[in-house]
């Protein structure tokens, strides 16, 4: 058998792992504290979630919901390493570092009374020395820790440069990212993949960007991740609506856009867009390994279903944390 | 005797026609008071229409809580306290206006962006655009209601003065200046009297 059947096979079984999205949603309907700690009890979740007590931290249900992915993206990497798929799944999973990165050159460059303690994300290693680089007290030893590459030649230009405008770092950073696993994921059979990767993450900063009212410049560097298509109907917009009507003449966003829409028409912003950006790189990723099955696109989908696994368990507890009606819960973790 | 107000009397000339000074000085400054209380009261019926607002605000900053419970749940708390690392505070600038003679605060916010990064929560940034909206929409309210309060302070205490002057003290200052003007007569009448004895008694009547 070879590796890529091999995987194939393996994922198929990890992935009767994952809990069931219906399933998850469910849950947002259940009334009781109580009954919702016996139904996650019972699932991979009850190693880390204790006592009912532990559902009403909103630190200990991210931390255990990011702890659990990263114990699947662990298993996956055991089982994928050597191939194009392992590689890519640390490439992809890669962004996680790069947020820690962000919230570590934040945290040192902009020091605030009240706020000194860094949080980072549980789930990291992707990157090489990053645990390394979070430890650092000084931000010049960043770049000297980074691999050579895009990120490190960004930070050590951006960093003699002394500027400080922090929507331009932070776009600085993702370009960089994309840029580094673009140029690799071109020369493998990941690029169909990756090619949607690229263009959901620029289209979330692009969308964000606009609507934070920055100025076109400041993220235009992310429309080279585009498509054509998306690329020429974006060409002409400047603030998120307009963005957003254009972006319901493409086939690809349509779902997505028309979402947003319903949502930016009844709430008068789109708090639901990374959810949406996310649900539609998770949908179309899926459709794929389903036309696929056999590609190294199938276990790659694993990667994406159990960090969609994690997104949803955690909104519907922190959801019901924070009082949101049940149905609300419900409709947002609705799948295209 | 003597008046509450007006303190001890003197049956002079002099103190009489420094009675009458205070007086008319009295009357004056309840004129005065009298054009500063209208303009009060004209002020806070202006600041009552901006005081209206409040139902709006109120449901602004609902929608906008509701907006950070949302963020919470769909973020997490660890992109809350990301988003707080990088926003720019609020700064608030405090003046003071003088509105006759009263003076109120004029509170501007500035600097104020709650969501400076594009790698923030979209959930976090819709959070932080609807507090910033509403922040920003509440500083008249909050301008207004402050300059309301000092303004019915001091149209309170006014209207207390403008009391006080007309139902006691000018109507004690007049009855003192009756009082001394009767005194007076009194003894010019004495007076009159005892020339008049005086003369009759040198002119061996």
């Amino acid at each position: 058998m070879s590796k890529e059947s091999y995987l194939v096979v393996r994922t198929h079984g990890l992935m009767t792992h994952l809990l069931n999205p219906d399933k998850i949603r469910s849950w947002a309907m259940i009334p009781d504290w109580e009954s919702l700690f016996k139904e996650i009890s019972s699932t991979e979740y009850g190693m880390f979630i204790e006592k009912q007590e532990d559902l009403k931290s909103a630190d200990k249900v991210t931390d255990v919901t990011l702890r659990m992915l990263g114990r699947r993206v662990r298993i996956f990497l055991e089982i994928s390493k050597g191939d194009v798929v392992g590689e890519a799944a640390v490439r992809y999973l890669a962004k996680y570092d790069v947020e820690n990165l962000k919230r570590k050159v934040f945290s040192l460059v902009i020091r605030r009374e009240g706020i000194s303690e860094e949080r980072f994300l549980p789930i990291s290693g992707f990157i090489s020395n990053i645990d390394s680089i979070l430890r650092v007290s000084d931000v010049g030893q960043i770049s000297d820790l980074l691999p050579q590459g895009k990120l490190r030649d960004f930070i050590s230009t951006w960093l003699s440069s002394g500027q400080m405008n922090i929507p331009l770092l932070d776009i600085g950073i993702d370009r960089a990212y994309l840029t580094e696993t673009m140029t690799w994921a071109e020369m493998t059979k990941m690029r169909e993949v990756f090619r949607i990767y690229a263009e959901n993450y620029a289209l979330g900063v692009i969308l964000r960007s606009q609507l934070m009212g920055a100025e076109r410049e400041i993220y235009s560097s992310m429309f080279e991740f585009l498509s054509q298509n998306v690329r020429k109907v974006l060409s002409e917009s400047n603030t998120f609506e307009e963005s957003l009507k254009a972006l319901l003449s493409t086939e690809a966003h349509k779902s997505m856009a028309s979402e947003l829409m319903e949502i930016y028409e009844k709430y008068g912003v789109p708090w639901t867009l990374d959810l949406s950006l996310f649900k539609e790189f998770f949908s179309k990723i899926r459709s794929l390994a389903r036309m696929k099955p056999l590609s190294p696109i199938f276990p790659f989908s694993y990667i994406v279903a159990a960090e969609w696994e994690s997104w949803a368990v955690r909104t519907v507890i922190l959801g019901k944390l924070s009082g949101i009606e049940p149905e609300k819960i419900y409709d947002m973790l609705s799948l295209y | 005797m003597s008046f509450r107000s007006v303190g001890r009397i003197l049956p002079t000339k002099g103190f009489l026609i420094r009675l009458r000074e205070r007086a008319a000085l009295l009357q004056m400054g309840i004129e005065a008071l009298k054009m500063k209380r209208d303009q009060l009261i004209r002020e806070s019926q202006e600041l009552l229409k901006q005081l209206h607002a409040r139902k709006d605000i109120d449901k602004k900053l609902e929608e906008a809580f509701f907006m950070v419970k949302m963020a919470y749940a769909v973020a997490g708390p660890q992109e809350m306290r990301k988003a707080a690392l990088l926003a720019t505070p609020l700064k608030i600038e405090v003046r003071t206006k003088s509105v006759v003679g009263v003076e109120t605060p004029e509170i501007t916010a500035s600097e104020f962006r709650l969501a400076v990064s594009p790698s923030l929560n979209s959930a976090v940034m819709a959070a932080a655009v609807k507090l910033s909206e509403a922040i920003k929409e509440m500083m008249p309210l909050v301008n207004a209601e402050a300059r309301f309060e000092r303004i019915a302070e001091a149209l309170a205490q006014t209207m207390r003065k403008v009391n006080a002057l007309e139902k006691i003290v000018i109507p004690d200052y007049v009855a003192a200046i009756k009082y001394v003007e009767e005194l007076l007569e009194e003894e010019d009448l004495e007076e009159f009297l005892t020339i008049k004895k005086y003369r009759q008694i040198k002119r061996g009547e």
